[in-house]
């Protein structure tokens, strides 16, 4: 498309695009993954493309994913504690699944902050536009 | 849904070897067992697993050679033990005849170093799963 909102749109959307497969491929939500906005023609002002965007409009979506992808990360985390205090007052679980459960968590995590900074360069490369 | 490759399947057979070491110390530790409650002595046990397919769909599929494991069951293994001669013992019979286990305690320790390796190579599995799925985050780094 033209325009260098165009452009910028296009940038933007390629790196959501992204982070939407990474999450998707990863078995985190498909849901909230068909939340990330989808450029699939070019970009045109957030308030005037409600159809093009799925499940939302604009900062919402944007509000939405991360707030969503944070409650998954953080519902693993809860599964490891709950996994730790089995564990620890000898109900039924092994250390071994306790160590797994707190592994998987970690990876969880750390997942989640690869995909906030690829958010964070798509902004900045944003940002970083002449006017 | 997990990140690291295979977790279910490991986490499986840790357990399973956990539980494995769990009927050899039972049988080493019944090792001189004359009363078993059966009324005869102590009887080793065994344990078998079996593979099934993790995910329930058509014979055919690709899906089905996805194989996990379970406990097939824990058998009690008949063969009698050796009879000793202990006249003075509690559990002796008329004739001064003692039934002991059948638990042979250098046959145990063979099971058990098997089950400590098999459960040390399902930890390395688990580590090497876990080492790709950081690595593939490390992409684009």
């Amino acid at each position: 498309m033209s325009g260098i909102e165009g452009i910028g749109g296009a940038a933007f959307g390629r790196h959501l695009e992204g982070a939407r497969d990474m999450m998707a491929r990863n078995g985190i939500s498909p849901d909230i993954a068909g939340k990330i906005p989808h450029a699939e023609n070019g970009a045109t002002p957030p308030a005037a493309r409600a159809d093009g965007i799925r499940g939302g409009r604009g900062p919402e979506a944007f509000a939405g994913l991360v707030g969503d992808f944070v409650r998954q990360v953080d519902s693993k985390g809860k599964a490891a504690e709950a996994e730790r205090l089995k564990l620890l007052s000898g109900s039924g679980t092994s250390i071994h699944q306790t160590m797994i459960a707190m592994q998987e968590s970690s990876v969880a995590f750390t997942m989640m902050i690869e995909v906030r900074n690829k958010l964070v360069e798509a902004y900045q490369e944003l940002m970083r536009m002449q006017v | 849904m997990s990140l690291i490759a295979g977790v279910d399947i490991t986490s499986e057979a840790l357990t399973l070897q956990r539980l494995r070491m769990d009927v050899i110390a039972g049988n080493i530790a019944n090792a001189h067992t004359t009363r078993d409650g059966a009324g005869g002595p102590y009887q080793r046990r065994e344990v078998s697993f079996e593979s099934y397919a993790r995910r329930a769909e058509e014979p055919g599929s690709v899906n089905a050679n996805l194989r996990g494991v379970r406990l097939g069951g824990i058998e009690v293994d008949a063969t009698p033990g050796p009879d000793i001669y202990n006249p003075a013992h509690p559990d002796a019979d008329d004739t001064g005849i003692v039934r002991m286990p059948n638990v042979n305690t250098p046959r145990e320790m063979v099971d058990l170093i098997n089950a400590t390796r098999a459960y040390e190579a399902n930890l390395a599995v688990f580590q090497n799963a876990r080492q790709m799925a950081l690595r593939a985050l490390n992409i684009g780094r």
